[in-house]
């Protein structure tokens, strides 16, 4: 086995392990707060209290999202051991990935690679639902091994082996989040585009050495596709596919996009630290030229540029759901293509660009380092705020005269209260739901929540209302009196059921839903 | 001027092994580190700081002289515990390391070392913030009271003992359980020693000096207790009762069954794979230890050295009188008692590795080895798991305090500058709701079942956070104040919380049914008292 992963170079050296040991510290020093204040996203009430299992994503077609949960911690989402297994994944990932790219050796090289991708502030939208952070972390290091085995394939005498193993790695992150694909396509381009630049590779001769690479990703994919007709999940949004008469439609929009987020600021990376981002890369691509010596390989490495630029936003080419400029999104696609332009400055010669990269790595390390910090506090604060509020909630529902706790009341949440927002006073062009402006009290999981904190269960869940719920004084209720939190009238308690009103808007849309059910 | 090179107080190694011990720890412990969780008992401590006087009631003499020393009584974040698990880790190293003798290379050395320190015993010494330190640090000095035992074996036999006793002494002042590790280490140490020479005498006199420290401390302390209860200074509690010598006698049987009874016994954060997995690696010894040669007098020895050391992992146990029938013998059993083991068990399964580790089997170093990492993410997955119930179930009991101080605030009194008294029947543990049982798993009174808000000192948690204290010290009624409103609501009314007529509220009183074992206590005691009058 230690042969077998020696051959590969896949055994860390001394060098290897410092690197990787430096950075893990730096790592869990930016995002400490977090992993010291247990916080969780709306999707993890549940979950929090009781496990996951395996069947848990099947819904939705992620059938290996938990696989990482039920080996590595018993599928319990639990304090410090989440972040902890997460960044090391992500550790390795990037470790893996400065090989891939043929990065020079050195501890501060590797340092400044693996930190300055995974304290980018992408990989913080992957802390907000910790029902998902490790296995979501942890098929960024299966992506770049399936990448890395399938280009040593050539060379390799067990070509059967390395294509299972990476067909494997392929095949489990996109059974868990399928948005992977722009790790595979973008990590890839940047291999061709070093291929060209350094080795000087001619066409055929990237497509010998690519074609396993590319061969084992369709392989994987069909996998995937046969997998999800197999599990048969249920009609969900996340995956819905672009038809294909919308994909010349949808082509055009998504190259605006994927040159366009360059620029774009979005909360906790501004638009000061989107341009340092886009000055790093345009030097990148400017020493690229620069570097290359014939027109021939100059329009080999636009076309690969263009690709790598395009890849980052895949996935939106592909799914109906908007996934343009969403954090989580991009720590697949544009933080790798980020990360590929500061390897690209450390590859380069002369050594100026090596030392603009190193100064460019340390300054956006920094930065990161600053933005995640800020946008923790911002976190906390509003998750502090928002469950002080579920408190009061309480405190009102047991405290109000129709009120009996012996009952299973059926209950309803109309509308939410997103507090990160208050916290936050950056200014940005697009927001993203995941940093920023997602609830933790979400609507759909009121009763979940009403009763994460409380001794007593006396909801019904799931709690549906039915149209035999709206009664006349339900309906005269909402349409005369009610009105949102914190007003007396914010929360309506009958034999039946329980509402509260969060906000102007889930009164309206409450509003509209019984004007339907009783016209 | 001394030369300091040559006092060398621990060795590359052992300092190696302590400061990794210590790091795992720390991170496995971060959320209780930098933020404060504290249990029942520590309301007063965390507002008031520690008194050094404060253990004597139970006769715990000793128990607040660390706290006093270095943190001069206050129970702070970040030291507290640090400062606990600095001592304990030490503890561990040097009993391998020093007392034992273990030379094994590094890294299988750091693996038990670590498979050891984070047994999930630890978890039920961290409920307490105020003997959390000591607790942690009792392992120590027993520690440095073993060394000087098995000193005195060698050279300056009464200084040594006197050492050792004193040491000893101090920590059962502490905390009598403590005494267990010295039991078991010792009887270890006698258990090794004769493995490797095979002759009886040697060993007997060996016994008999270990056995010296351990007597007369105990002797020592019974008269200190009966001094103090002379004094009235010293109450007789469930935790320091002792049994007359025939009891001591008949209580053998029962408690070695018990012993070998709680090895396989899952309990919360301590799941049957746990369990298994122990017992397993405690009757791999027990059969490599008993029957690898010889013999039959010899074996005959060794498994009465066996028998002893099931005796003495329970040894606090063994000397314990509790009333079978009492609430804490149900509830909280001694033999059961996650936070006495914490000063037997780890010692023993961190022998027990070490010990099978040391045979000349390859195959059997290796599986030792994968057993060890197997333990490590085990425990680190109950730890965490524990923390995690810690932190919803601390939470939530703090929010169901804030909306029951809601509620009485709401009914507003005639004079606000009044004290009142507040009757608060019942109870309402929450981590339970967040933890995840086994339908096998029984006992765990500390670690998941009890509340962070007890009955029985109203005063301490309501005036916890209240801008200027409004309950009075006492949770009963003064059958003299009897309103007809508040027969009313004990006859009629009453109801449990949330239900609004769970509460009672008037000038001097505020009684709430929490649960229906309080709404049924209250109607019961009302009944008698209506009874009786």
């Amino acid at each position: 086995m230690k042969n077998f992963l020696k051959k590969l170079s896949l055994v860390p050296d001394k060098n290897d392990i410092k690197s990787l040991i430096i950075s893990f510290l730096i790592i869990n020093f930016t995002y400490l707060y977090h992993t010291l204040n247990f916080m969780w996203g709306n999707h993890d009430v549940k979950f929090i209290k009781e496990e996951l299992l395996l069947s848990s994503g099947l819904f939705e077609g992620r059938f290996t999202q938990f696989i990482p949960y039920r080996l590595l911690t018993n599928g319990q989402i639990l304090p410090i051991l989440n972040n902890l297994i997460g960044f090391c994944f992500l550790s390795f990932a990037i470790w893996l990935l400065a090989k891939y790219w043929e990065l020079k050796k050195s501890k501060l090289n590797y340092i400044l690679t693996i930190t300055f991708f995974a304290t980018l502030p992408y990989t913080l939208s992957w802390l907000y639902f910790t029902f998902i952070t490790i296995s979501c972390l942890a098929w960024t290091f299966f992506a770049i091994l399936g990448l890395y085995l399938s280009s040593k394939i050539p060379n390799h005498k067990n070509k059967y082996l390395l294509s299972i193993l990476s067909i494997l790695c392929f095949y489990l992150p996109l059974g868990g989040y399928p948005p992977i694909i722009n790790t595979f396509a973008v990590c890839l381009m940047g291999k061709l585009i070093i291929e060209v630049l350094f080795n000087n590779k001619t066409l055929k001769q990237l497509f010998s050495k690519y074609k396993y690479t590319i061969l084992n990703i369709l392989i994987a994919t069909i996998l995937f596709k046969l997998s999800l007709y197999i599990f048969s999940p249920n009609d969900v949004y996340n995956l819905e596919t672009t038809p294909l008469n919308a994909l010349p439609q949808k082509l055009i929009s998504t190259i605006k996009i994927s040159f366009e987020q360059f620029f774009i600021s979005v909360p906790f990376m501004e638009k000061g630290y989107k341009l340092t981002l886009a000055i790093m890369c345009l030097i990148g691509l400017i020493g690229a030229f620069f570097t290359s010596s014939t027109i021939q390989q100059r329009l080999k490495l636009l076309v690969l540029f263009f690709g790598i630029i395009f890849a980052t936003s895949l996935t939106t080419l592909l799914v109906v759901p908007p996934t343009e400029l969403v954090s989580r999104i991009d720590f697949y696609g544009i933080a790798f293509l980020y990360t590929f332009f500061l390897v690209l400055l450390l590859k380069l010669r002369p050594n100026l660009f090596e030392s603009l990269g190193i100064i460019f790595g340390f300054i956006i390390i920094f930065l990161n380092i600053l933005n995640n910090i800020h946008a923790l506090k911002v976190w906390k604060q509003g998750f502090d705020a928002e469950f002080r509020i579920l408190d009061e909630v309480i405190d009102r529902i047991e405290n109000h005269p129709s009120f009996t706790p012996n009952k299973k009341y059926r209950f309803y949440q109309a509308g939410d209260i997103s507090l990160r927002p208050s916290y936050y006073k950056g200014k940005f062009q697009k927001d993203d739901v995941f940093l920023h402006s997602l609830p933790y009290l979400a609507m759909w999981q009121g009763e979940n929540l009403i009763q994460f904190y409380t001794p007593k269960d006396y909801l019904q869940t799931p709690s549906i209302i039915t149209p035999s719920d709206i009664t006349d004084e339900v309906f005269n209720f909402v349409m005369t009196k009610a009105s949102p939190w914190p007003s007396e009238n914010s929360i309506f308690i009958n034999n039946n059921i329980i509402i509260i009103f969060y906000n102007q808007y889930g009164l309206d849309d409450f509003k509209l839903k019984l004007r339907q059910l009783r016209p | 001027m001394p030369n300091l090179k040559s006092i060398k107080l621990l060795s590359k190694k052992e300092l190696h092994l302590w400061l990794i011990a210590l790091g795992f720890l720390c991170i496995t412990f971060m959320p209780f580190i930098f933020n404060f969780i504290w249990g029942n008992h520590d309301w007063m401590p965390m507002l008031r700081d520690t008194n050094f006087k404060g253990g004597l009631i139970e006769g715990r003499f000793a128990q607040y002289t660390f706290i006093t020393i270095l943190l001069d009584g206050h129970i702070l974040p970040v030291f507290n515990l640090l400062f606990g698990i600095t001592t304990y880790t030490l503890a561990i190293v040097l009993l391998a390391t020093r007392f034992f003798e273990f030379n094994e290379p590094f890294v299988k050395l750091c693996l038990i070392i670590l498979a050891t320190i984070s047994l999930p015993f630890i978890n039920e010494i961290t409920y307490f913030q105020f003997i959390l330190f000591s607790q942690l640090t009792w392992p120590l000095i027993i520690t440095f009271s073993l060394l000087f035992t098995k000193k005195a074996l060698s050279s300056h036999l009464t200084i040594n003992l006197l050492a050792s006793t004193l040491l000893l002494l101090f920590s059962i002042g502490g905390y009598p359980a403590s005494a267990n590790l010295y039991v078991t280490a010792s009887i270890l140490y006698l258990i090794y020693d004769y493995y490797n020479k095979n002759v009886i005498i040697p060993i007997i006199k060996k016994a008999i000096i270990f056995l010296i420290p351990l007597c007369i401390s105990f002797a020592i302390l019974y008269f200190i207790y009966k001094h103090l209860q002379e004094k009235n200074l010293m109450l007789t509690l469930y935790n320091n009762q002792t049994l007359s010598f025939l009891s001591f006698l008949t209580n053998i049987p029962t408690t070695l069954g018990a012993s070998f009874l709680s090895l396989i016994q899952p309990q919360p954060f301590f799941s049957i794979t746990f369990k298994l997995l122990t017992t397993l690696i405690i009757l791999a010894f027990v059969f490599c230890y008993t029957f690898s040669l010889t013999n039959i007098c010899t074996t005959f020895f060794r498994i009465l050295l066996i028998i002893a050391l099931f005796l003495g992992i329970k040894f606090s146990a063994l000397l314990t009188g509790v009333n079978p029938s009492s609430y804490f013998s149900k509830h909280d059993p001694i033999t059961y008692m996650v936070r006495a083991d914490f000063y037997s068990i780890p010692c023993l399964i961190m022998f027990c590795l070490l010990f099978l580790l040391k045979k000349q089997n390859q195959f059997l170093k290796n599986i030792i080895t994968l057993i060890s990492i197997l333990l490590i993410s085990i425990n680190t997955l109950s730890n965490l798991t524990y923390t995690k119930t810690q932190i919803l179930g601390f939470k939530a009991e703090m929010f169901l305090l804030d909306r029951l101080t809601n509620r009485i605030e709401e009914i507003k009194p005639s004079s606000s500058r009044r004290l009142r008294t507040i009757v608060q029947a019942g109870e309402l543990p929450l981590r339970s709701k967040y933890y995840t049982s086994n339908k096998y798993e029984k006992y765990g009174y500390y670690n998941l079942e009890i509340p962070f808000i007890r009955h029985w000192i109203p005063q301490e948690f309501y005036n916890f956070y209240a801008p200027t204290p409004f309950v009075r010290r006492g949770s009963a009624v003064d059958t003299n104040n009897f309103s007809n409103q508040m027969i009313d609501f004990f006859q009629t009314k009453i109801q449990t919380w949330p239900s609004k007529d769970s509460m009672y509220s008037d000038d001097f009183y505020n009684i709430i049914a929490l649960s229906k074992t309080g709404k049924n206590a209250l109607k019961e005691q009302f009944n008698l008292i209506k009874r009786k009058y």
